[in-house]
């Protein structure tokens, strides 16, 4: 049974979670203590020419939008000392993504955050991406340091495709956390082979689905171009801010209120019982970059 | 002993299983055109049909899913490949009840209720639920995923019943639109967030049905929730109110944080819920028009079947 249900009453209110425990970092660098701020940075960026009408992404700006926002998240003046700041050379990493073939993190974007962390001084060959296998992967086995990056997406069960659920592939059973609609994803967040060691999340933006429909829950006509990145080192304050662009998305394309269904209460459980981050709108500071236009937020 | 037993039970299961398998086969073209059909054809039973569809699948075993296959055809490299998926969900209000969730835009342009969206094509047909999909769309993938959808709709003979619960809405009031058919309270905020949890107690055992009451320049939304006996609803209910902080008493519309109106009624084995009113007469109107006949449907619960 979940201790902390979120009743109607909070989430309309959307401030009852700010009622939450102070929240246990695990995975933040130090950094972001030293900092002592009392929100949590999230940073959005946007671009407009980041992907083109054939939905091809454009690398040199991705890169630079991935750049620009983890300068702006650690608080660094420049690119190399910030990367820098979240990775050291004897780091053995691994590149948690996602590659859901109707939606999958850009090659692109893997490409360039592995490149920032070989800069770091890490060996390219401790470093691996990866989405199914990684608990039969000897650098995810071994890693020191986690990079969690995946595509937002609505989904059947779980409500939403979202960073806590993108551990589920380190579940030696993956279905073992269906039940109550996935409430309890953030568990895995607290198996030995994650725990700890996430030190940047991405959730990509790009061309989110907000709606799903049919077997396999995609078509294109409930995607669009946002092209966005959500940068973060707390996951569930990601996850937070992402669901509800989605949600806004979803009023603006149906005319009328339509809750994610099931509500994607994985990530607020994630807060209020896993203490993984904070889902509380009033306990993130979002910082929003580039482009403006239907931002949603 | 033991083990002649245990052969003779797996010859047993295997024909049952290939049976199933020739029918389900049976029902999908070898060809079309020039798209031919890829071999082997691919099935699925509840136990590994999270392996195709992941968390998907779960909406499929809520709905007691029995088996599925999936056929892919192919014409060449310039083409997408087209996948015909048919669930076999043993009874056609199982089959509805996945179309109803999975269909935004309705049609009758195949089967008993279809949708068609750029490059797939969803619709049921008596216990069948089929959806006919291209990786991406052409001219000649579309013409192939209508007539392969086509094929389909042909092979399958009969017609199957709506759940009873829709037939008699239909027979109270048939104003309402995208009507969802649910026994899983995962599906219950589809239209209106009513909890995270299930405080309604929705489960095999029930029947459930949320739809759209149109009204002016928006939509009432109601739900119903039928149970096996007078007793679990009433337990139900009491429930509901206590998580909603409503009087025990309630008769009339209430005004919730959200500052919308809604009203909860017990009727026997039933409970339904008007939600979403900007105004309480609005409820009441809709309320006042439903509660007579839905009294004279549901009186002696003649309509409950497990």
């Amino acid at each position: 049974m979940i201790k902390n249900k979120i009743t109607r009453r909070d989430l309309i209110k959307k401030s009852a979670l700010a009622a939450v425990g102070s929240a246990l970092y695990f995975n933040m660098p130090k950094i972001v203590f030293a900092n002592k701020t009392s929100k949590t940075k999230v940073i959005l960026i946007r671009n407009k020419n980041v992907i083109d009408d054939n939905g091809i992404v454009n690398s040199n700006i991705i890169k630079e939008m991935l750049d620009e926002a983890v300068v702006t998240l650690t608080g660094k003046s420049d690119i190399s000392q910030s990367w820098a700041t979240i990775f050291n050379k004897n780091d053995i990493v691994g590149i948690k993504t996602n590659e859901w073939h109707n939606l999958h993190t850009p090659l692109e974007l893997e490409e360039a955050i592995k490149n920032r962390i070989i800069e770091t001084g890490v060996n390219s060959q401790n470093i691996s991406i990866k989405d199914r296998g990684v608990l039969n992967d000897d650098v995810f086995k071994n890693a020191t340091a986690l990079v969690n990056v995946r595509p937002i997406r609505t989904h059947y069960w779980a409500g939403v495709g979202s960073l806590i659920k993108n551990y589920i592939m380190f579940s030696e059973k993956p279905s073992s956390y269906h039940p109550d609609t996935c409430a309890d994803l953030g568990a895995l967040w607290k198996l030995p082979i994650v725990e700890g060691k996430t030190k940047l999340n991405i959730l990509v933006m790009l061309t989110p689905l907000f709606h799903g429909v049919g077997p396999h829950h995609f078509n294109k006509e409930y995607t669009w171009k946002y092209n966005g990145l959500l940068v973060g080192f707390d996951p569930v304050a990601v996850d937070s801010v992402g669901i509800r662009i989605l949600q806004e998305k979803r009023r603006q394309y149906f005319g009328e209120d339509r809750p994610i269904n099931p509500p994607p209460k994985h990530i607020f459980i994630a807060d209020t019982k896993y203490k993984i981050g904070t889902a509380d709108p009033n306990k993130i500071e979002l910082i929003s970059l580039g482009w403006k236009n239907d931002i949603l937020i | 002993m033991l083990t002649n037993i245990l052969i003779l039970y797996s010859l047993y299961i295997a024909f049952f299983n290939m049976d199933i398998n020739v029918e389900l086969a049976s029902l999908l073209p070898n060809k079309i055109d020039e798209w031919k059909s890829e071999i082997p054809d691919q099935y699925y039973t509840p136990d590994n049909l999270h392996t195709y569809l992941n968390g998907g699948a779960e909406l499929y075993n809520s709905f007691q899913f029995k088996e599925a296959i999936c056929r892919t055809f192919i014409k060449d490299d310039n083409e997408p490949k087209i996948k015909a998926e048919i669930f076999d969900m043993a009874k056609p209000e199982n089959a509805f009840g996945v179309f109803s969730l999975s269909a935004e835009n309705r049609a009758m342009q195949f089967g008993q209720g279809s949708q068609y969206l750029q490059g797939s094509l969803v619709f049921w047909k008596d216990k069948y639920y089929v959806s006919v999909i291209a990786d991406y769309e052409t001219q000649s993938a579309r013409k192939a995923l209508f007539m392969i959808a086509y094929a389909i709709e042909k092979s399958i003979k009969a017609k199957g019943q709506l759940p009873q619960i829709i037939t008699n809405l239909k027979k109270i009031d048939s104003t309402f639109t995208k009507e969802i058919y649910f026994t899983n309270y995962a599906w219950q905020n589809t239209y209106y967030f009513i909890a995270d949890n299930n405080i309604f107690n929705i489960n095999n055992d029930c029947k459930a049905i949320m739809a759209y009451y149109p009204i002016q320049n928006y939509n009432l939304i109601y739900l119903q929730i039928q149970y096996p006996d007078d007793k679990i609803a009433k337990k139900a209910y009491t429930a509901f109110l206590k998580y909603f902080k409503l009087p025990k008493n309630i008769n009339s519309p209430y005004m919730l944080e959200d500052k919308k109106w809604m009203v909860p009624v017990l009727f026997e084995n039933n409970i339904y819920c008007i939600f979403n009113g900007k105004s309480s007469d609005d409820i009441e109107v809709l309320n006042n028009k439903l509660k007579t006949k839905f009294q004279t449907i549901y009186d002696k619960k003649q309509d409950y079947t497990p």
